[in-house]
């Protein structure tokens, strides 16, 4: 009888010591896998979590997201921000929670005038990089990423390196392939813009004649391909349609009109409708990092004391004028610093195509004697996931970056004191 | 062998006639079967979250439910009625009781993931419009993960009451489902030292590990491409063997040593 005994345990140490060694491969490819992502379930109530625990993580992050939809709907955009990060921690697949949830704190926390709170887009950029980390093997949110640069920050030579990795994915949507080719065409980068081109209209001549889709796509990158060579022509060809450059004349001011309310105008000696002016007015020496690097870790929780304003202001028969409210928003511009830099810029990668057939893409065909300035760039360093689906080519160029480009731009800075603004001692605050 | 298998064949049978877990499978059916009324509530890609993980979650349940009601009485009722000792009076080993007891359970299990698999697969064709095959990977790796649970109530019944033994199983499940997620964050926590960090990753390697086999995330999410999952699958299947295993010769050695 004794010797069955020692056999049984003899048994249970060799199962015990099987089982944890197949644990222990286990694990890891769990983590890789399955595992849920964030640090702790913060914000779920227990009865949540024990539902959770229960097997309905994913059905619970189901019924939340339709509940911070409805937050959404309601306005109350405050609340969707910790649905948001409860979501993504019960399915840190869901997709859609990383792209929704980084447009909603990019696009839609906005002072009273509509002006986006930008002090929100690099939690944008932090979060969309955490769903880059949790699904590194899917395009959307790479091409999401580049989305948030080309669109909201308007910085297409950070936007193209996201766009690359998106369109090395073979299930990529065609349509969304063509947003690599204008994120290097404002960027600068002419050539790659027309081998992007070429590459994906060879790439639509094998589909041509299958469907209406199929059709379609040819056609529109046909007529990308003609009118982009066609522009890089009339713009830097031959008796180029962008010389002499014109004289922009550019001026600006900026006057204090009430506490918190300013008045900025200026001109822009630009002769055809469409030109834009970006004022942006921010504590000086201060500007924010539109990088997922600026933030350590992320959180919801922008800096109470920064202050940062963006408008774009139209520019019409050479001139722009506006009253700039920041009075109804303290949280948004709490002015907690002593001294201020507003900033007019006026660059022509986002311009209009009637006023880049004039000064071109990059503003060599733009001239001003007190206020041009050039800018050369290259894009920051992307330090491309371990499980993404790129060549080890792009994945080496994007983390080394070399390629560098320029534009010419026009900018002021004019610098004002928390004293003026707030109108302290004149009837002010 | 044949006294096992009779054993597992009326241990199977008396499950099936025991009214508490026929109610069980008939909600879970029910509820199943109602999950496509979900599709409003989120149009596209979140009705398929929905519906989908909404089912999983009520055959997780049900399973675990049927597991802990189903084996916490089984060795203790046989004691109580004393029918073990006209059992054991016959040429039984201990043993064999013990796995006939299992078997059946596990026999037991597999027919109600069986109905409940097959209404979970028609309710999601109707819902979504097309059959996913992957829900059947995530059915059977469910079936596993109720089946270590059984074993592990089964391991429970030989030597506490049938009390005990809901809350204890309850409890060795909640941990189970819950410590690959602690160590997890541990280990991503630069400030946690290893003096808390080992006994979270001793009891990881010790207790039933019951995440291992909720793999429904990437069926509910199919875009998502996992790696290495074909061993994931069958390294995970191994683990449930072999821990139903070590259970099961744990409740031998118990069983046998126990004095009736």
């Amino acid at each position: 009888m004794k010797r069955n005994y020692s056999k049984l345990w003899i048994a249970i140490v060799a199962l015990l010591l099987i089982q944890a060694g197949l644990q222990f491969r286990i694990f890891p490819l769990w983590v890789r896998n399955y595992a849920p992502k964030q640090a702790t379930p913060v914000g779920l109530a227990p009865e949540q979590l024990l539902v959770a625990v229960a097997g309905f993580r994913e059905f619970m992050a189901a019924i939340l997201w339709v509940r911070a939809d409805g937050f959404f709907d309601s306005g109350n955009y405050d609340a969707v921000l910790p649905m948001l990060r409860l979501v993504t921690w019960l399915d840190p697949h869901n997709l859609d929670v990383y792209s929704t949830g980084a447009w909603h704190m990019g696009y839609n926390f906005t002072d009273e005038s509509q002006r986006s709170d930008r002090r929100y887009i690099p939690m944008a950029l932090k979060f969309l990089e955490e769903g880059i980390q949790n699904n590194p093997t899917v395009w959307d949110l790479y091409f999401e990423m580049g989305w948030m640069y080309y669109h909201k920050i308007q910085d297409p030579v950070n936007a193209a390196p996201w766009m690359q990795i998106a369109n090395e994915y073979p299930d990529m949507i065609p349509a969304r392939r063509h947003m690599l080719a204008h994120s290097f065409f404002k960027a600068g980068r002419f050539d790659d813009a027309v081998d992007h081109w070429a590459k994906l209209f060879l790439d639509a001549e094998k589909d041509r004649g299958k469907d209406w889709e199929a059709n379609n796509t040819y056609d529109v990158r046909q007529n990308n391909l003609e009118d982009t060579i066609l522009d890089l022509l009339r713009r830097y060809g031959p008796n180029p349609e962008t010389q002499p450059p014109i004289d922009l004349g550019f001026d600006a001011t900026v006057k204090v009109v009430r506490p918190r309310v300013l008045l900025v105008e200026g001109k822009l000696g630009i002769p055809t409708i469409g030109a834009r002016v970006t004022v942006i007015l921010r504590d000086k020496g201060k500007t924010l990092e539109y990088s997922p690097s600026a933030l350590k870790t992320f959180t919801f929780e922008v800096d109470p004391r920064l202050t940062y304003m963006q408008d774009s202001l139209a520019v019409r028969e050479e001139k722009f004028r506006r009253e700039i409210d920041m009075s109804k928003d303290p949280k948004m511009y709490p002015f907690k610093a002593e001294e201020y830099e507003v900033e007019f810029i006026f660059e022509p990668r986002y311009a209009s195509p009637n006023i880049q057939a004039r000064i071109g893409s990059d503003g060599v065909g733009m001239y001003d004697a007190r206020y041009l300035e050039t800018v050369r760039e290259k894009p920051a360093p992307v330090n491309v996931p371990e499980y993404a689906k790129v060549s080890d080519a792009l994945r080496s160029a994007l983390q080394n970056p070399t390629r560098e480009t320029s534009y010419n731009r026009v900018r002021k800075v004019i610098t004002l004191t928390r004293a003026d603004i707030l109108m302290l001692g004149q009837r002010g605050e | 062998m044949n006294a096992t298998f009779a054993i597992a064949g009326a241990t199977f049978g008396e499950a099936v006639r025991k009214r508490i877990l026929m109610v069980i499978l008939l909600i879970a059916l029910l509820i199943i079967l109602i999950s496509p009324a979900f599709e409003p509530f989120a149009a596209g890609r979140g009705a398929r979250t929905l519906i989908i993980s909404f089912g999983f979650g009520v055959i997780q349940l049900a399973g675990t439910f049927i597991a802990i009601i189903m084996c916490t009485g089984m060795i203790p009722t046989e004691i109580e009625r004393r029918t073990i000792y006209t059992i054991l009076s016959k040429p039984v080993q201990r043993y064999q009781f013990v796995l006939g007891k299992f078997f059946g359970a596990v026999g037991t299990l597999g027919f109600m993931y069986l109905m409940m698999g097959i209404v979970f697969l028609i309710a999601s064709r109707m819902a979504l419009g097309s059959f996913d095959p992957a829900i059947i990977r995530g059915l059977l790796m469910f079936f596993f993960q109720s089946s270590l649970l059984a074993a592990v109530v089964l391991f429970f019944s030989t030597f506490v009451s049938p009390l005990v033994n809901y809350f204890l199983s309850g409890g060795v499940f909640l941990m189970g489902n819950l410590l690959s997620s602690f160590l997890e964050t541990i280990q991503r926590n630069p400030e946690v030292t290893p003096l808390t960090r080992i006994p979270v990753q001793l009891l990881t390697v010790i207790l039933p590990n019951f995440a291992n086999f909720n793999v429904q995330n990437p069926i509910i999410n199919p875009e998502q491409v996992l790696t290495d999952e074909t061993a994931y699958l069958v390294q995970t299947l191994a683990y449930a063997v072999v821990y139903i295993a070590l259970l099961l010769v744990a409740s031998m050695l118990i069983f046998n040593q126990r004095e009736m």
